[in-house]
């Protein structure tokens, strides 16, 4: 007896020749024979890996008698496939931020401190290290091939390490390191509106193309929190043609978690994922992470590694399109692992197939193109990822979409400034707007997952993008309205709007009031009286799209200057068809909604109500904490405390006013409704002092069958119910999802009498990828997302696996479904329950329909309506318009819950790496936002599907206020729009034509415009715009063209002169240029095309244009200069002559770099600040540094316009730093600190409580 | 009560307490994470990282003068003479890892580093240097000697660290509640994105 064990490989040698392993027992070497169905000879002792031919083919069984000496044994094993490849892709996942800070991930992490290792791997390094170290690999492993991405290294490593520049570019001409991505980062593109994600992929492909000479083809979006549905479609349109990444469309750690089996997932790892504009890209996801295949370098030796590659080949293969598996090898901030080409070396000496190969992405593309034309087609929805990152730091969401829809609407009218008044437009400042918020963009940072110190650090970004489009908006439209007179209203929509509007006014002498409908609120009077100053709101009725109506104000009206609300009596306000009833007994909350008449809530339960839910601090299996929301299953609710409700009128509309406490908040809720708008206005003001807890408000409506649908970036789709009551101890998913303007129940489209949202898509072997995919985009037209899966293998929809849920299925060509509309056995509510599985092939309606019907279903789909004889439904749709609030959840009995507000203590809450460390001022983490929060949002309700109800505009609306500016209170009558754009679209970006700086050009005159338009509807549109031809997104090339499809996103492009270039520079100069050791973010504005750096040894300066040749010089210690002239690229170097300073002066502003250690002192004079509205008082910060000082003032969201200087600083010396504070008409208690930047270092100064009276 | 065993050693419970105390009464303490807390409990497994890599390389460095005294070699790792000593430095301790950089600062891991032998294959500074023109302009005969150095002193860190890494592994079996940190099957282990 010697065979011991025998068994079938994956593994061939020359020949091909599949590999038996034949294990022998304890003994000399003997030869082993194998004879039957496949043939071969090999002598060893131990495991003998027997060659063998056999003409069976793959998949066969194949018998056969294995002999040795006399032993003699009769198996099977199954003959394998051959050429196969291992693509181990050699790459780095960096975070720029994230509980650590930009300085530490980008350079100093070794030398960062304590706080800095606590978390740290022994194997991280920071970015410019990551970098040199596969560089320095590359140098002596002439195979070794790696992946560079994010410009957040890129562009600083360009910058200070010239004298790589020409090594890097020649690895790029021999193929060996790709950089790609094609984004700036790597952004939550589900947390922002689709014009930052258009914006991160100018800047990306911008570097990554013009400047670094790179060929970006493939979106890396790694460790994204999900993605936007639209996001494959932008990428197409941007020119990259395939993507991959991690979370989604599984749980964030994909299929494999414990051990699980990637066959759950029912389409294979190469897709073709789909838009709902109808484009995409070939995309692969990663069923065993972004991380899977750097473990391996934990080995001992170079065949533990290399059987660790062949245990994942084992594994990732059976969810291969073809015999190509990606491999990525590396993980977060990973330098080159140990045995990568050890492994390929020794192991492909051995073995024909599978090889493993070091290799990059776009060989992997190349070769899964190479063997396969068509891949399934997924609309699916790659969401939720990590529901915590929705409201974690709900203030930085907030800020951000503000900031968001102010730069859109700086650009719009700048550039309308500019091509019509020949204004200069300020392309540096709206380009680095642009990258604060394409910085800000990233998963690490609009998702809430950062520690504090990095929250302050990320708020100067939102503040900065804030400042730039509120002051370039403000200037643009007084240079437009030159000439107008009374109250110039500005509508930045592109069609009519009738909208409230409130302008800070001071009427001419001798006003005691205003004779027209008006609030007139907050008013200053003077000594006999009248009028000085006052806030007027009044609705601004036909304003045309992006352009302007005037409107005149007499005096009269009632005297004392205030005509505001008054109380009116009772509970209950009514206008526009609404009549809305509070209860003071169950907390002010809504007892009864009626729109026409029509109840809208559920019986017995009230509507916005807080819900404060109890949370753990991190989840008790995951151990992550603020990006992902653990419930514990408890809460208690607003409605169980009396409140105060006060019911109020004036000339404009009513309103509810509602004042309680309980638990951790106290609150104050306006419910407001205007005369002549449909929609109803609600802000909640709250104060929370609470831990580990999530606040939710609630409005329980009730709609017969209607599902939850959300816009998401430029489009709409269904998203499935929400389990927000479960132990997530238990039930880790509670399927809260992120919305842009809005979400609502509703009906996005429907199979007879049953709304449909979240589809899979069952074909038989008999209907072609290509047809499959005319059926899905028909479907994603209309709202519906789809699986797309063959009916021979597992079902969509367990949420063991599956991110997500469908709500029905249709079955197309040869499936176990009999031809017809099967409708649900159960209601959706009965199997829509907590770690819901609906994989059985009855839990859900089924349509089956055979494959020569599929045309017919496609066409029937236009009017998102498939007609079942005998089944009817009458649409209503209830929407919930939110104000950078995207968190929501609609339980399954159609509760709408918006997530408000969030307080985790679960790591890495807290963490500070620069000491010392700040707090809020009563000693809790800021990730706990113990601070007063306004959050405002919007209600609409009406007959129809959320198209009739015009919910896109009315979210468009609510977030792009009208804008009123004060040319003299009266005045003549005017009306202009100054661009036509066909009303059935929605313009969400205007701008000159180009994008220089983020290219490496440099801004000249404007000598076109640029707009991107979007389809709402899932309507095709023959649109006819004369003058303007269709653009790529990156308006490098002309498209044909073509009628615009629903939920396509256009570029149009026009030639128009206009003025010339605005300057742009820092506020504080000299600009700093390691500004990333300042932690704040992106390049300084401008983009710092050319670089000054000094190292003890060098002076290097560096060009990352594109086009000019610049001459310049550099100072040094300001006493001597070094002249250079550069060529587009290039850089030039001379030895340090002992200098620790070095300056040049381009474009307007100073950069400098320095060496040496750098002192400072500073103390807060003003600990605490109690003030009233209007007053005004100082934060004073006393400060001694040796060298410059780089000053911003952070304090969270609503308090900005209490603090007007925050973006300064100061020279050397003793000086005092004194920021203006002015007291709001927002009572409230809030916070602000001073980050100081001095010569690479920063500090943050005591935080001084704002505490604003009533 | 045992924590680890390396070789025929015993690293006991009392022993790493007494680390941990030392290091909750050092400098250090009011960073560190609670004990009782997973991620104190990770840090008592790094510890005992640490204290089984001390404990191989101080026999290892024990069985290499043994192996002296008797006239034999170590066959499986360690050679050559002590001609060949480098200082570790910062970027050594940043590629090979803490815990190795930290067995590497005590004379016996030096004296094991020494004794490394990273012969290069033939014609490798030569490949290196027609590949890398733009770092060695200068003629071949020039630039030889400063590339072997470079290349052979790469080479030996790797060679080291996957030595003391086999050692480590052949040698050491960890108890449960002392897992490698890294290990996904220990208790605390976190994934944090």
């Amino acid at each position: 007896m010697r065979i011991a064990d025998i068994a079938g490989t994956e593994l061939f040698v020359e020949g091909p020749r599949q590999i038996v392993r034949v294990t022998l027992e304890e003994g000399p070497p003997a030869q082993v024979v194998i004879t039957g169905d496949a043939e071969g000879t090999a002598t060893g002792a131990g495991t003998v890996e027997v060659a063998v031919i056999t003409p069976k083919t793959p998949g066969d069984v194949a018998a056969i008698t294995v002999t040795v000496g006399d032993d003699s044994r009769e198996t099977t094993f199954v003959v394998a496939e051959p050429g196969w490849t291992v693509w181990m892709v050699s790459h780095f996942h960096y975070d720029p931020v994230w509980w650590n800070t930009q300085a530490a991930y980008t350079t100093t992490w070794n030398t960062a401190g304590d706080a800095a290792q606590a978390s740290r791997s022994a194997f991280q390094h920071a970015g410019f290290e990551l970098v040199q170290l596969h560089l320095e690999t590359a140098r002596r492993e002439p195979g070794y091939k790696f992946v560079l991405a994010e410009v957040d290294y890129l562009k600083p490593f360009w910058d200070a390490h010239p004298e790589h520049r020409a090594y890097l570019r020649r690895l790029m001409d021999e193929g060996r390191v790709e950089i790609m991505g094609g984004t700036y980062n790597e952004p939550n593109t589900n947390l922002t509106g689709a014009e930052s994600t258009i914006r991160n992929l100018v800047h990306g492909i911008g570097f990554q193309r013009d400047i670094l000479g790179g060929d970006p083809r493939t979106a890396w979006q790694l460790d994204a929190f999900g993605h936007d549905p639209q996001f494959p479609g932008l990428a197409a349109a941007a020119g990259l043609t395939s993507s991959s990444w991690a979370r989604g469309p599984f749980h964030q750690w994909g299929p494999m978690l414990g051990g699980g089996d990637p066959k759950r997932m029912q389409f294979p790892a190469e897709f073709d994922w789909v838009a709902p504009s109808g484009e995409g890209v070939l995309t692969h996801y990663m069923p065993g992470h972004y991380s899977a295949g750097w473990w391996m370098d934990s080995s001992t030796t170079v065949d533990e590694a290399a059987a660790e590659v062949y245990t994942w080949f084992l594994a990732l293969k059976e969810v291969a399109a073809t015999r190509n598996v990606l491999l990525p090898v590396g993980t977060d901030y990973t330098p080159p692992n140990k045995w990568i080409m050890d492994i390929q070396r020794e192991w492909n000496a051995r073995y024909v197939s599978p090889r493993f190969v070091c290799g990059l992405p776009k060989e992997f593309f190349a070769a899964v193109r190479a063997e396969e034309h068509a891949f399934l087609p997924q609309t699916r929805d790659m969401n939720p990822i990590y529901t915590g990152k929705d409201v974690s730091f709900i203030d930085t969401k907030q800020v951000q979409r503000r900031a968001e829809v102010l730069v859109a609407d700086a650009e719009k009218f700048a550039t309308l400034a500019s091509v019509t008044k020949r204004a200069d437009y300020p392309f540096a400042l709206m380009d680095k707007a642009w990258r604060q918020l394409v910085y800000g963009a990233h998963h690490d940072a609009i998702t809430g997952s950062e520690s504090d110190q990095v929250y302050l650090d990320l708020l100067t970004g939102w503040r900065e993008a804030y400042t730039i489009g509120s002051e370039t908006l403000d200037g643009a439209l007084r240079t437009l309205g030159a000439g107008l007179s009374g109250v110039v209203v500005w509508n930045p929509s592109s069609w009519p709007r009738t909208d409230v509007v409130r302008v800070r006014l001071s009427p001419p002498p001798g006003w005691r009031g205003i004779a027209e409908a008006a609030l007139v609120e907050n008013a200053v009077l003077d000594d006999d009286g009248f009028i000085t100053e006052a806030d007027v709101t009044f609705l601004a009725e036909d304003v045309p799209p992006l352009g302007h109506r005037t409107f005149s104000f007499t005096p009269g009206g009632a005297p004392g200057g205030n005509a505001g609300w008054l109380p009116a009596g009772g509970t209950t306000i009514a206008g526009s068809g609404h009549a809305i009833t509070a209860d003071p007994d169950r907390g002010g909350a809504v007892t009864s909604w009626r729109v026409d008449g029509r109840e809208l809530l559920q019986p017995g339960q009230v509507g916005n109500e807080l819900v404060v839910h109890d949370e753990y601090p991190a989840h008790p299996k995951f151990h992550e904490g603020p990006w992902h929301l653990v419930p514990k299953g408890t809460k208690e609710g607003s409605s169980a405390h009396p409140a105060e409700v006060v019911a109020e009128r004036s000339a404009l509309g009513e309103r509810l006013v509602v004042r309680g406490a309980f638990g951790s908040v106290r609150y104050v809720q306006e419910i407001t409704l205007w005369r002549g708008l449909k929609r109803v206005d609600l802000v909640t003001h709250l104060d929370f002092d609470g831990a580990d807890q999530l606040v939710r408000l609630r409005w329980p409506v009730e709609i017969d069958q209607a599902l939850p649908v959300s816009e998401v970036g430029n489009a709409v789709v269904g998203r499935g119910f929400a389990h927000i009551d479960a132990d997530t101890a238990e039930h880790p998913w509670t399927l809260d999802n992120p919305a842009h303007n809005w979400f609502a129940l509703s009906a996005t489209c429907r199979i007879g009498g049953r709304p449909i949202g979240v589809a899979e898509i069952v074909a038989g072997p008999d209907v072609p990828a290509e047809r499959l995919r005319a059926l899905a985009v028909a479907l994603v037209k209309q709202g519906v997302t789809a699986t797309v899966s063959r009916a021979d293998g597992p079902r969509y929809g367990n949420l063991a696996v599956d991110s997500n849920l469908p709500d029905v299925r249709i079955a197309v060509g040869e499936t176990p479904w009999p031809k017809g509309w099967h409708p649900a056995v159960r209601p959706l509510v009965e199997v829509w329950v907590p770690s819901a599985d609906l994989t059985a092939a009855d839990a859900l309606p089924v349509l089956s329909i055979g494959a020569d019907d599929l045309d017919s279903l496609i066409d029937d789909l236009a009017d998102a309506v498939v007609e079942i004889e005998g089944e009817s439904y009458e649409p209503y749709t209830i929407g919930l318009i939110n104000r950078g609030i995207p968190g929501f959840a609609v339980e399954p009995n159609g509760a709408l819950n918006l997530s408000l507000l969030r307080s985790c203590t679960g790591w890495p809450s807290g963490i500070w790496i620069d000491p010392p460390r700040r707090t809020v001022p009563d000693g809790t983490n800021f990730q706990l936002q113990h601070w007063t929060h306004s959050f405002e949002y919007a209600l609409l309700a009406g007959p129809g599907d959320w198209r009739a109800t015009g919910l896109v505009r009315a979210g468009h609306e609510v977030n792009h206020p009208l804008i009123a500016l004060d040319q003299g209170v009266t005045g003549e009558s005017a009306a202009e729009s100054l661009l036509d754009v066909p009303e059935s679209l929605v313009l969400t970006a205007l701008k000159p034509a180009g994008n220089l700086i983020a290219t490496g050009r440099l801004p000249g005159e404007v000598t076109g415009m640029t707009m991107r338009l979007y389809e709402p509807h899932g309507r095709t549109e023959h649109i006819d715009l004369p003058g303007w031809r269709r653009t790529d997104l990156l308006e490098t090339r002309d498209e044909p063209d073509a009628p615009v499809t629903g939920m396509d996103v256009v570029t149009y492009s026009q030639d128009v002169q206009g003025g010339g270039a605005a300057p742009g520079a820092e506020p504080f100069q000299p600009v700093f240029v390691r500004y990333w050791l300042h932690n704040t973010g992106p390049a300084p504005i401008g983009n710092m095309p050319l670089a000054v750096h000094l190292t003890p040894e060098t002076v290097t300066v560096a060009s990352s244009l594109v086009e000019e040749t610049v001459t310049g010089e550099v100072t040094l210690d300001g006493t001597e200069t070094r002249g250079f002239t550069l060529e587009p690229g290039a850089f030039t170097a001379w030895p340090n002559e002992g200098w620790t300073t070095a300056g040049l002066n381009f474009d307007g502003q100073t950069f400098e770099d320095r060496l040496g250690d750098a002192t400072l002192a500073a103390v807060t004079e003003t600990p605490h600040l109690t003030l009233r509205a209007r007053e005004r008082s100082e934060i004073v910060i006393r400060l001694t540094c040796d060298v410059p000082v780089q000053a911003q003032l952070i304090s969270p969201w609503h308090t900005y316009e209490m603090l007007p200087l925050w973006n300064t600083g100061t020279g050397p010396g003793t000086t005092e730093l004194r920021f203006p504070v002015i007291g709001g008409h927002r009572p409230g208690t809030w916070w602000a600190l001073v980050k100081l930047g001095y010569g690479g270092k920063v500090h943050y100064t005591e935080p001084v409580t704002i505490e604003v009276l009533p | 009560m045992i924590a680890a065993t390396v070789g025929d050693e015993v690293i006991s419970v009392a022993e790493v307490d007494r680390r941990m105390r030392d290091l909750y009464e050092g400098p250090l303490a009011a960073r560190l994470p609670h004990p009782a807390s997973p991620e104190g409990r990770n840090l008592r497994r790094w510890l005992v990282q640490l204290m089984t890599m001390e404990r191989v390389v101080a026999q290892e460095y024990r069985d290499l003068r043994k192996r002296g005294e008797s006239g034999q070699t170590a066959s499986d790792g360690p050679a050559g003479g002590p001609d060949q000593v480098a200082p570790v430095t910062l970027p050594i301790a940043l590629r090979t890892g803490g815990v190795i950089a930290s067995v590497l600062s005590t004379p016996a891991g030096q004296s094991l580093f020494t004794r490394i032998d990273a012969g290069l294959p033939p014609d490798e500074v030569r490949a290196y240097y027609d590949r890398n023109r733009d770092r060695h302009p200068g003629p071949f005969d020039g630039e030889s000697a400063g590339i072997a150095a470079q290349l052979v002193q790469a080479r030996k860190e790797t060679l080291f660290v996957r030595w003391l890494e086999r050692r480590h592994r052949e040698k050491v079996t960890l108890m449960p509640g002392f897992e490698h940190p890294g290990d996904p099957r220990q208790p605390d282990a976190t994934h944090r994105h």
